[in-house]
């Protein structure tokens, strides 16, 4: 099911309805039964294969807890692992490796691509993967006792509003929260509905009506563009992707909220960043939280956790074997780059931010003569130009159009003049304004620290009013399911 | 209720959550002005779009699906007659040339006046195809298409500078692009970039675009089920398409008064839509040429009462170009900028002044203008 859409929203009426009336005992059978619809309403097939894929995680977590046999662990766990990573590699990069395979090879692609036939790409497959890895991984580390119930675990696994795009949830975090309900709060209701309102209007008013400029942009003959085309369209794709996701992360906190259940953030002003460090403890909290415990601190040798919150951010430590955690960096990044998506541009948009962040790494003590608040900055300034440029290997259409595109960079003469309508410029130009203003009001702290804006202060609940008001506005006109998220092709 | 109490209710996310929408689609109730017709808002509110037919055929288009109904109709009636003795022209335009401002009784479309005062009433059938905002690639499209598909003897093209801001094919041209077409597109270079362009775009059937991104959904019909019942149930709600138009009109007028964006104010040529635009220009000529078909040229007419919103040095330019285009392919090109006397525009507001369609006189004008030439090419004079 798409979250923007009124078929959404009636569910979530019918399913918040039933879930307060029910008795509590029938309440997670109700989320099971509400998981199993929504995601029976792309395409129903599908709901066995993820049906599958969680026994197979439920079946062999019992063994692992079940046995003291290190071995033994060891290989349930790794039957478990490598059945969801069968799947997904099926599924995902069947055609990326076979494509690769050719190339090679020198046979033509097509010929391999008939061999296996069509694929569908399950729905949520990347997402619904890490859970249950993430499950095995913490039975195995004996950090979650594994549940006895298929039913539960299943619901954990399909539970609606984080299946398809996340959040990532850990076991720990959400197992409890489903078995034992929490009572009727209205204050979840209000904030649950308030969530769902802005994630709308992120997704309807803003992401959807920047779509088509940035697909028109991504559409026109990289070797033409201006550098100052180049860069507006990275910045545009740049918002596009996080009102996007960020849209899609409020209506999912939100949905759950309205059957008592409460997600991590998963955003935090992203953009507002100053280091790439910090970037990544503010996007896409849950994956890089995700990567950071099941990736980068075992491949770097370091001590590993696990909550869903707080991102990637291990401090750079004059490790014993700096080789080892540069290497670490490097594989986690490209593999978090082709988790993202079965092609190399997503594996280079890895490696971009790898190197993003081992430069600063090496150069960040150096800046510390400069004056804090221009440090800041300038933090902020390099931090959001370098994110910018990465995603256009995010978003062009290959690898040798991402390279053309950056070429055209790099030229003074390239920036002599523009290819798109003035309002490409302009809105770009407004977000990129509000994003200074907005910085200057959080640098400052002024909406923290003033008392107009204290939590129940008059003018904050006016301004929370107005806001909730304009919202409905727009979302009332605009709503409609005319493109899905960005993040459901991964 | 004491104040404590209150501040406790002003705090509730519930509260405060139903208060706001309950605003929200009170203003909306305000805000709504009726239905809005989008092709008035793109037209301007003086100006009317008409349709012409000759003797029961239809002679004019102003979409795709218009288009391929005047041409169809006019194939079946060469099939009918397969010895016809009026020769085809075709007109290519945009909107200046469907549409009529501050419309009068009697008032025709320029390729109307072009048939009437014709000697004879079966000596010429000019059809009159137009899109609104067309660029050149669209109308080199249609171009290749048309044609191909009825013998034309001569093709009447009005170039207008405004339009070289346009880009692409739109979504309906999902009509005409079959094998052959595309055939015909991949033998140039502009041609193979309006398909590749127009392959990569996202695919939405024309019908189905407001649940696009249910594409391989089963909620589909679901939504379309609940979006029309809620429509039939709340009439505000079945107004939603309207209201999108005019938030947008508003959203419009908004950002041009905070920018003091007035129609005078400039238009720089985009280089690369201008250079495609251009190329697509030299490639229908080019078209024009193998197929012996005479074409004639003409730069569209534009009021003069005000500064014009072009940059004057790149419009100069740019009818350098055309003329040097026009001598290569050995194109007659008239220069009709000044022809429509600043009175017979539309009406003049501060904020809104129209540039681009001019009143029922000024399409008696432009054939009247065209007319010699076209008969000219027609006996073979050229």
């Amino acid at each position: 099911m798409l979250f923007n859409s009124v078929s959404y929203l009636a569910f979530l009426a019918v399913v918040t309805a039933g879930f307060w009336t029910l008795a509590p005992r029938w309440r997670q059978g109700l989320l099971l039964v509400a998981s199993i619809v929504f995601y029976a309403l792309w395409r129903v097939e599908f709901v066995f294969l993820v049906v599958f894929s969680a026994f197979v995680d439920f079946f062999f977590s019992l063994k692992i807890y079940a046995t003291e046999h290190p071995r033994r662990r060891l290989a349930y766990m790794l039957l478990s692992i490598s059945t969801n990573l069968g799947l997904l590699a099926y599924f995902k990069y069947t055609y990326f490796i076979l494509g690769n395979v050719a190339l090679l090879t020198g046979f033509p692609r097509e010929s391999f691509f008939a061999a296996v036939g069509h694929i569908v790409l399950p729905l949520g497959i990347s997402f619904y993967t890490f859970l249950s890895i993430s499950y095995t991984l913490d039975v195995y580390r004996r950090e979650f006792t594994p549940v006895r119930s298929f039913s539960l675990y299943l619901t954990y696994v399909m539970f609606w509003p984080h299946m398809i795009a996340g959040p990532i949830l850990r076991a720990h975090e959400l197992i409890p929260q489903i078995a034992k309900p929490s009572r009727l709060n209205a204050d979840d209701i209000g904030s649950g509905l308030r969530a769902i309102l802005f994630g709308l209007f992120l997704k309807v008013a803003l992401a959807d009506q920047l779509a088509p400029l940035v697909d028109e942009a991504f559409l026109t003959d990289a070797a033409r563009l201006s550098g100052l085309d180049v860069l507006t369209m990275a910045f545009a794709f740049g918002l596009q992707i996080y009102f996007d996701f960020a849209g899609y992360s409020m209506i999912a906190i939100g949905s759950a909220r309205l059957v008592g259940v409460r997600f991590t953030e998963n955003f935090n002003w992203p953009y507002l960043a100053t280091s790439p460090r910090e970037f990544w403890r503010r996007w896409h909290i849950t994956l890089s939280s995700w990567i950071r415990d099941y990736l980068y601190l075992p491949l770097s040798g370091l001590h590993d956790r696990s909550h869903s919150t707080g991102g990637i951010d291990i401090q750079f430590v004059k490790s014993r074997d700096p080789v080892r955690v540069t290497a670490a960096l490097f594989v986690t990044w490209f593999l978090m780059g082709l988790w993202h998506g079965a092609s190399w541009n997503f594996a280079f948009w890895g490696l971009w931010h790898a190197g993003f962040i081992l430069l600063y790494r090496l150069t960040n003590q150096g800046f510390e003569v400069i004056p804090a608040r221009v440090r800041s900055f300038l933090g902020w300034g390099t931090t959001l130009l370098g994110v910018m440029l990465g995603w256009i290997f995010f978003r062009a259409s290959s690898l040798s159009t991402a390279f053309i595109l950056y070429g055209r960079l790099l030229h003074p003469a390239n920036y002599l003049y523009l290819s798109f309508r003035e309002n490409f410029y302009l809105i770009v130009a407004i977000a990129l304004l509000s994003m200074m203003g907005l910085r200057w009001l959080t640098v400052n702290r002024w909406l923290t620290v003033n008392r107009w804006f204290a939590a129940d202060s008059p003018v904050r609940a006016v301004a929370d009013v107005v806001a909730i008001a304009a919202a409905t506005f727009i979302v009332f006109i605009f709503l409609r399911p005319i493109g899905q998220f960005i993040y459901f092709q991964f | 209720m004491n104040k404590i109490a209150f501040r406790e209710l002003a705090n509730s996310a519930l509260v405060r959550f139903i208060v706001g929408t309950a605003l929200g689609l009170a203003a909306i109730q305000h805000y709504y002005a009726g239905p809005v017709d989008p092709a008035k808002i793109a037209l301007g509110a003086e100006n009317t779009e008409s349709q012409e037919s000759w003797q029961g055929h239809p002679i004019t288009g102003t979409s795709v699906r218009a288009i391929r109904a005047v041409i169809d109709d006019l194939a079946g009636s060469l099939a009918a007659n397969p010895q016809p003795k009026t020769p085809v022209a075709i007109w290519l335009g945009n909107s200046q040339l469907h549409a009529i401002n501050q419309f009068k009784h009697g008032d025709h479309l320029a390729p109307y006046w072009l048939i009437e005062g014709a000697v004879c009433s079966d000596c010429l059938l000019p059809l009159g195809i137009s899109l609104p905002n067309a660029n050149m690639q669209e109308q080199y499209v249609l171009d290749l298409d048309i044609t191909k598909r009825v013998p034309v003897k001569v093709v009447v093209i009005e170039l207008c500078y405004d339009n070289l801001r346009e880009d692409g094919l739109r979504d309906d041209f999902e009509l005409l692009i079959n094998a052959d077409l595309r055939a015909d597109l991949r033998r140039s270079g502009v041609g193979q970039e309006i398909l590749a362009a127009w392959d990569g775009r996202t695919k939405v059937d024309p019908d189905a675009q407001e649940v696009a991104g249910l594409q391989g959904f089963l909620q589909r019909p679901l939504e379309t089920f609940l979006v029309t019942r809620l429509g039939e149930i709340f009439p505000l709600w079945a107004a939603r398409p309207s209201l999108r138009g005019q938030f947008l009109d508003d959203l419009y007028w908004g950002r041009n008064w905070v920018l003091g964006i007035t129609p005078s104010t400039v238009r720089m040529p985009i280089v690369s839509r201008y250079d495609r635009n251009m190329r697509a220009l030299d490639a229908m000529l080019a078209n024009l040429a193998r197929k012996r078909i005479v074409a004639i040229g003409y730069i569209a007419p534009i009021r003069h009462d005000l500064p014009i919103p072009y940059e004057l040095t790149s419009y100069s330019r740019w009818k350098s170009e055309v003329a040097a285009l026009a001598a290569k392919y050995n194109v007659t090109l008239l220069n009709l900028e000044n022809l429509v006397p600043n009175d017979q525009w539309g009406s003049y507001h501060k904020s809104d002044v129209d540039f681009m369609h001019f009143q029922g006189s000024g399409h008696v004008l432009v054939a009247d203008a065209l007319r010699p030439t076209v008969f000219r090419m027609l006996a073979g004079e050229h």
